[in-house]
């Protein structure tokens, strides 16, 4: 049989950004795939070069949207590590806090996402019912839906009062029931098995020798998981277990999430009762002395790593991230071929890609 | 179990490369482990490279910089304006800094090479760690380092027309995006004048 070259995208009809996928197919079967990125470019981290200390929490908050919160934070933890501050150890839980809930939200927004992309609406609504009450927290307890613009330097820029942490864990209580439902629907439904089982897989070595992180690498069965393996903030003073499962299909990665939102339920219950009194942050703003240094953080699609260096001026010599969804695209150069074409949505969204991340 | 990795990779460095080379552990008050590895020669980013597969490890990213950096003189406090625009910019030395970081076993280490002047060319590691793929394309394209031995060396973001020159990074919402915006606005301009408003 001839093969054919086939464009999907830069416009795609599921992702909401662009990136284009040139693939190779053999009747319905693709083959091969080559990706093409640089779509929606922007030059932040040139920009994060031009600005200072200060300004980059802005502008790096405003990389991603659904992880937003996990850019100025390992920012932060990079700039702190390379400085020599230690932040008081509430600032610590409460960052932690603030992550969970950001993670709870991301992590809803792709479960809902799976069943819309295979043309279940009904379950795509119940997903994104139970995301809003998460919006609704945050807008309350943060003041914004998005960006939550906590961190600092030295710190948070939100505390928590006992007020607010009733409400907190009334609404992730209220949370657990629904939440239940929606994993028993989506592991019992049989349109949702046939089209996710299987499909897009990723083996354990393929996941290794491509550096895949985050629920990708989970849901092939690989336990890498930076608050576990290379803890921060408040995680070593909790106990986080990292979800996994062993099938490395797309079944598997929505599963390894569902695990994760209620894992992050539970893990914000312990940082609420684990929670000490005392400031959230330093009095001043310290100077940020000439060096080097990278920080991690688990944010919701994997592992995030900052490198910081400095100079002695209040404008970074260099700041590069590398995102989580970085690393995992070239593993759909595995995950691809061998499926139908009618797949390719399932498989990229089951990656949970974020592409104006990718292209910063 | 990080204590092991951590020895067993120093004397497998130096079995490697045969020769002194600088390697510093700093370990946090949370057990986090990243090592800092100077190497003379930037060739022996490749052994390195090898050294981290035999651990399953992978690359994180490479984070290259220029140094002193394109900007240096406006972090000191010129102004933008007070720049001559024909600047001698390529007069100045400005060195490549490589940094390479790895993980494997728990452990993030930094390698870093410097490339001596006027050579643009690293060898790549892509051959021995797959994961440095995209990172290496994209210093590729973003500070116009060639890469040696390059499995696909394809361009990853940059369009094929657009030409780079050492001590570069395009702003590539500019050479791309912008470009087709502007071609699209002076399109509309042009139908605004002819026949917006035929009845005036």
């Amino acid at each position: 049989m001839s093969s054919y070259s086939m464009p999907v995208g830069p416009i795609h009809v599921v992702l909401e950004e662009p990136i284009y996928f040139k693939l190779q197919v053999e009747g319905e079967t693709v083959v091969g795939v080559e990706i093409n990125a640089g779509h929606s470019h922007r030059g932040i981290e040139f920009l994060a070069m031009q600005r200072n200390f200060y300004q980059n929490l802005t502008l790096t908050e405003r990389v991603c949207s659904l992880c937003s919160n996990n850019h100025p934070f390992t920012y932060c933890m990079a700039i702190e590590k390379l400085a020599g501050i230690e932040i008081p150890e509430r600032a610590e839980y409460l960052r932690a806090i603030a992550d969970e809930i950001k993670r709870i939200s991301s992590h809803l927004f792709n479960i809902g996402i799976l069943p819309h992309i295979i043309g279940f609406d009904s379950l795509f609504m119940h997903a994104m019912e139970l995301r809003e009450t998460m919006q609704d927290l945050k807008e309350s307890v943060f003041g914004n839906r998005m960006n939550l613009s906590v961190n600092t330097i030295g710190g948070v820029r939100y505390d928590i009062s006992n007020e607010q942490e009733k409400y907190i864990l009334t609404t992730l209580n209220n949370l657990k029931k629904p939440l239940e439902e929606l994993t028993k629907i989506i592991k019992s439904n049989a349109s949702i098995r046939r089209r996710t089982e299987g499909v897009g897989v990723l083996s354990e070595d393929k996941a290794v020798e491509y550096g895949v992180v985050g629920p990708v690498a989970r849901g092939s069965g690989i336990a890498y998981d930076v608050r576990v393996d290379n803890p921060y903030a408040a995680y070593d003073k909790i106990t986080v277990n990292a979800v996994t499962e062993k099938n490395g299909d797309a079944f598997s990665r929505l599963l390894v999430r569902l695990g994760e939102v209620a894992e992050s339920i539970r893990l914000i219950e312990q940082l609420l009762e684990k929670m000490p009194d005392g400031p959230t942050s330093l009095d001043a703003m310290p100077d940020i002395p000439a060096g080097e240094a990278i920080a991690k953080s688990e944010a919701p699609r994997g592992e995030l790593i900052y490198y910081a260096r400095t100079n002695g001026t209040s404008i970074p010599e260099r700041i590069k991230w590398r995102v989580p969804t970085y690393p995992n695209w070239g593993a759909l150069s595995v995950m691809m071929p061998g499926s139908k074409i009618a797949d390719i949505p399932v498989i990229v969204g089951s990656v949970d890609p974020c592409i104006s991340c990718t292209e910063r | 179990m990080k204590e092991e990795a951590m020895n067993e990779f120093g004397s497998q460095m130096t079995r490697k490369l045969g020769k002194k080379f600088d390697l510093r552990w700093d370990v946090d008050r949370k057990g986090v482990v990243c090592g800092w590895c100077k190497l003379d020669d930037p060739d022996d980013i490749y052994p390195v490279a090898e050294v981290v597969a035999g651990f399953k490890g992978r690359v994180m990213t490479i984070s290259p910089l220029n140094t002193p950096s394109a900007l240096a003189d406006y972090a000191l406090g010129d102004t933008p304006d007070d720049a001559p625009e024909n600047a001698p910019a390529a007069e100045k030395t400005v060195k490549v800094v490589i940094n390479y970081h790895f993980y494997f076993e728990g452990i993030n280490l930094t390698a870093c090479i410097t490339l001596p002047d006027n050579q643009r060319t690293v060898k790549s590691i892509t051959p021995v760690l797959i994961s440095a793929d995209w990172h290496e394309r994209e210093m590729q394209e973003l500070f116009n380092v060639k890469l040696q031995g390059h499995p696909n060396p394809k361009r990853l973001f940059l369009e094929k027309g657009i030409h780079m020159t050492d001590h570069t990074m395009i702003p590539l919402s500019e050479a791309l995006n912008g470009a087709s915006t502007n071609t699209l606005w002076e399109k509309i301009m042009r139908s605004n004048t002819k026949e917006a408003n035929p009845d005036e």
